[in-house]
């Protein structure tokens, strides 16, 4: 199905309806940081230190406690979704639903008047759309995405995530799309993602052929990034491995991403993505 | 090594498409995978296997060779030895002997065919052999083959035969096979009807080598003897296999529902026994069993059929002028054994002479000139010497031509249809048959006063043989035979006609063209129907050798027989191994 395919468009439509519902009419260009800063709304307390601005100790609290707090407010400022869609070659049989999902989340950003940035990534990082912003953007952004094509030998997801910390230094919320599955590790690309404190999210879309093995007897496997082959008897024993082999690097993906607070999706191509990007909404964990 | 179809080498060609299926085989199919880095582990730890694989695949091209080959090897039919093989002549012997039982058990026939059987499962697959069965003569059960099917089959058709061995039989076929070299004959008998060189080189399993005690007739006949009231004669000859004298009984019933007319005290002593005489006052013509009250090794030789043979005379009468010595010559018989009997009314035969009788069946002396039925008689004729034509005949039976004087034979013209069976030098007839629509006769052709034949003994015995030949009772029934023998069948004088025969009683016969049947296979009453009326016999055993179950002086001369599978059979297998080995390897690499 085509991103600018009507029907498709009314289906992002839907899910953008939804999203208000879910969330209440607080989508409007009020995005905002999670960080604490010196806007007008209270967030939070927290004890006084030393070189905390004076005008924000309560002190009615100092009355009461006999204890210095400051106040802590909501830091206000514009806040950019910058999607990164795995389009590697390995991507190849996913490419279409990862495209699906990353239309449905630019759609659902631009009504909600976000700045959105969609990077391609491989080996290297390519810009897909330049940051946009408003709703008249939408079918412009579409129609680029819909473009997008696989590009690359290999992916190297840290290389990625360097060029897209040197090219964006403002903070917000980076979305990965992607399998996950990268030779060279997901690690060091999130850890780097993290330490410049951005919002992170991840998407795992693979499909059953990444998860389950139904090769028999003699094959010739062929990496289809690197091109690699090697000649193989696969029996009922190597593909429990390779399945076991794909669930373990799922799982510690999973471990990974709970221990850093990083949002995860896994699903496959067989599930509707509206029906993903519903889960998403409903968790409240990337919209809200 | 020899090859019997050395073509089928050049199938060894299709090693090239079995190479291309083979490469074709073992290339593995290519496959896309996107996670790669995570094979790589189960890579790692198949690295123990590579090797395996790698010679799996050499292995698996090597098995398919082989396999072709034996392929081809077992569609050349090698063998080891060449020229060396002889295909095998089984031959079972079925005679009468066989039916003897072993042990009380099992007959020597049952154990022939189960050696015949064990040497045709042993059989090299390579090797032909055919069936046949020895009694009176060889029949061929099966033709040479390989297919141990019809082997077997043909053993089962085999049946005991009640004829004894007939040695000269297998002695011809033995020279027959000798010449050939190229058969080894092997004879599986208890030897019983052979002699030490009858046979040679065929080999001999011997069947049923422990003596059996037996007892059997050997001889026995019946006739009606000339007394008032009648009375029956039965002649009988017993032989024994035991080292002993021993006393029994003979039992002789009568009729078909077999009523005991007598029982007979005998002592039987080893070997052949004299024969003894009895004479019988009940019962009548028809048949007779005669039976040995005693079980033994043989029973076939227990029994003797025999037919009391009614008697039958044939009735005469005289056309002459001058009758005398023509009546006397009928009464001649007619007193004595009674086979003629002179009536003047109504007579089967007619005796004439001087005139042409037209009597439906007549004997003719001094037919007179003139254009007659029975020929164109012409003038007299001088210095006669007789030539038979026809010899045994049966009118010349007991008769010496060379002395009768056939003074004033007379040339004649003989008609259509006429058989000459004496003439002279200058074919004139002397003694003919003619015959037309209505009448048959002998004629002989001299005059009986001028020759004085009224005096010569042969006078009365032509008479008696002319009017027994035309009443088709040329030859005395008897009242049994030997099984093997041919018996000649009363028929109506000059026809071959179609006769009917039946075996004790049995609803079901057939039917024979002509005046001899026989060999007879079968012991127990023959039933002969034709147009002269209804005859029976009995058929019997009666062989010496036989009922003496003497097999002692013959030897087993049987020599190894090549067994084994044929290399053909073993390389086909091995093939069919290795291809099955081949599958597995297959298996492994297409589902792993």
């Amino acid at each position: 199905m085509l991103l600018t395919d009507p029907a498709f468009i009314k289906r992002l439509e839907s899910l953008y309806l939804l999203a208000r519902k879910i969330l209440g009419g607080t989508l409007q260009a009020d995005r905002k940081s999670t960080r604490k800063g010196s806007g007008i709304t209270f967030a939070d307390y927290s004890e006084y230190s030393f070189g905390d601005d004076y005008r924000a100790i309560d002190w009615r609290v100092f009355a009461r406690l006999d204890t210095l707090m400051i106040k802590l407010f909501e830091l206000e400022e514009d806040v950019t979704i910058y999607i990164l869609l795995d389009a590697s070659q390995s991507m190849l049989n996913k490419f279409q639903y990862a495209q699906q999902l990353v239309a449905a989340l630019a759609y659902i950003a631009l009504h909600s008047m976000d700045k959105v940035v969609i990077f391609g990534m491989a080996e290297d990082l390519v810009s897909i759309t330049k940051p946009t912003l408003g709703r008249g953007k939408t079918l412009s952004v579409l129609q680029t995405l819909e473009a997008a094509e696989s590009f690359g030998v290999d992916t190297d997801f840290t290389a990625a995530t360097r060029r897209f910390c040197q090219w964006h230094k403002k903070r917000g919320m980076v979305i990965t799309v992607s399998d996950f599955l990268f030779p060279k590790g997901y690690e060091e690309g999130l850890n780097f993602l993290h330490w410049h404190h951005h919002d992170l999210f991840c998407i795992q879309v693979q499909d059953n052929h990444d998860r389950e093995c139904h090769l028999k007897g003699d094959v010739e496997l062929k990496c289809i990034e690197s091109g690699k082959t090697q000649k193989l008897t696969i029996t009922h024993t190597e593909a429990r491995a390779y399945e076991q082999a794909v669930m373990d690097w799922n799982e510690q993906l999973k471990h990974f991403c709970g221990a850093r607070g990083i949002g995860l999706v896994s699903t496959t191509t067989d599930v509707p993505f509206d029906q993903i990007i519903q889960t998403l909404l409903k968790r409240g964990g990337l919209v809200s | 090594m020899s090859f019997l179809h050395p073509g089928y080498f050049l199938a060894l060609l299709g090693l090239l498409p079995l190479l291309a299926v083979y490469f074709l085989k073992i290339r593995p199919t290519q496959k896309i995978v996107t996670a790669y880095f995570l094979w790589e582990a189960v890579f790692e730890k198949k690295k123990n296997t590579a090797l395996f694989n790698r010679l799996r695949d050499l292995l698996s091209l090597l098995l398919m060779i082989l396999a072709l080959l034996m392929v081809v090897l077992a569609m050349t039919e090698p063998e080891m030895a060449a020229g060396q093989r002889q295909d095998l002549l089984l031959i079972i012997d079925n005679s009468a002997s066989m039916n003897a039982l072993d042990h009380g058990k099992v007959t020597r026939l049952d154990t022939a065919k189960q050696k015949a059987r064990d040497i045709v499962k042993s059989l090299n697959g390579n090797q032909q052999a055919a069936m046949a069965t020895v009694s009176m003569d060889i029949q061929f059960n099966s033709h040479l083959t390989a297919s141990p099917k019809s082997l077997m089959d043909a053993i089962e058709s085999i049946e005991p035969s009640d004829c004894p061995l007939n040695a000269k039989a297998l002695g011809t076929l033995t020279s027959a096979v000798t010449a050939m070299n190229a058969y080894r004959l092997i004879l599986l008998s208890d030897g019983c009807g052979l002699s030490n060189d009858v046979g040679r080189p065929t080999e001999l399993i011997k069947i049923g080598a422990a003596p059996q005690d037996n007892i059997g007739f050997v001889a026995c006949d019946m006739r009606m003897l000339h007394t008032q009231p009648p009375h029956f004669g039965l002649y009988y000859r017993l032989a024994s296999s035991l080292e002993h004298t021993i006393e029994t009984e003979i039992l002789l019933t009568y009729g078909p529902d077999n009523a005991l007319i007598k029982v007979i005290p005998v002592t039987v002593t080893p070997g052949l026994n004299a024969p003894e005489v009895h004479t019988i006052e009940a019962g009548g013509p028809g048949p007779w069993k005669v039976l040995l009250d005693r079980e033994d090794g043989l029973p076939n030789d227990n029994t003797a059929f025999l037919v009391l043979q009614p008697k039958r005379p044939v009735t005469m009468g005289v056309d002459s002028e001058y009758p005398f010595f023509l009546v006397n010559s009928v009464l001649a018989f007619s007193k004595t054994s009674g086979e003629l009997q002179y009536v003047q009314d109504k007579p089967e035969v007619v005796l004439s002479s001087g005139t042409a009788s037209q009597a439906a069946c007549s004997v003719m002396f001094n037919v007179p000139p003139g254009d007659n039925w029975c020929g164109k008689v012409g003038e007299e004729i001088d210095h006669v010497m007789a030539e038979i034509r026809i010899e045994d005949h049966s009118i010349l039976r007991q008769c010496d031509i060379d002395t009768m004087p056939f003074v004033g034979a007379r040339h004649i013209d003989l008609p259509p249809n006429s058989l000459v069976i004496v003439e002279t030098a200058d074919q004139v007839p002397l003694i003919y048959r003619v015959r037309d629509k209505k009448r048959s006769a002998i004629v002989i052709n001299m005059d009986m006063v001028q020759s004085e034949f009224y005096y010569s003994a042969w006078f009365p015995v032509l008479v008696y043989n002319s009017a027994r030949y035309l009443m088709g009772q040329q030859d005395t029934r008897i009242s049994a035979c030997r099984v093997g023998e041919t018996v000649t069948i009363p028929t109506a004088a000059f026809a071959q006609e179609t006769t009917r025969i039946t075996l004790n009683n049995e609803p079901d016969g057939f039917d024979i063209v002509g005046s001899s049947y026989g060999p007879i296979q079968k012991t127990g009453f023959h039933h002969l129907n034709n147009s002269t009326g209804q005859w029976s016999f009995g058929a019997n055993l009666f062989d010496l050798k036989e009922t003496l179950l003497d097999n002692e002086h013959v030897d087993d001369t049987r020599q190894a027989i090549n067994r084994g599978w044929p290399l053909s059979i073993l390389m086909g297998s091995l093939a069919i191994a290795l291809l099955l080995t081949e599958a597995i390897l297959y298996h492994l690499r297409k589902v792993g």
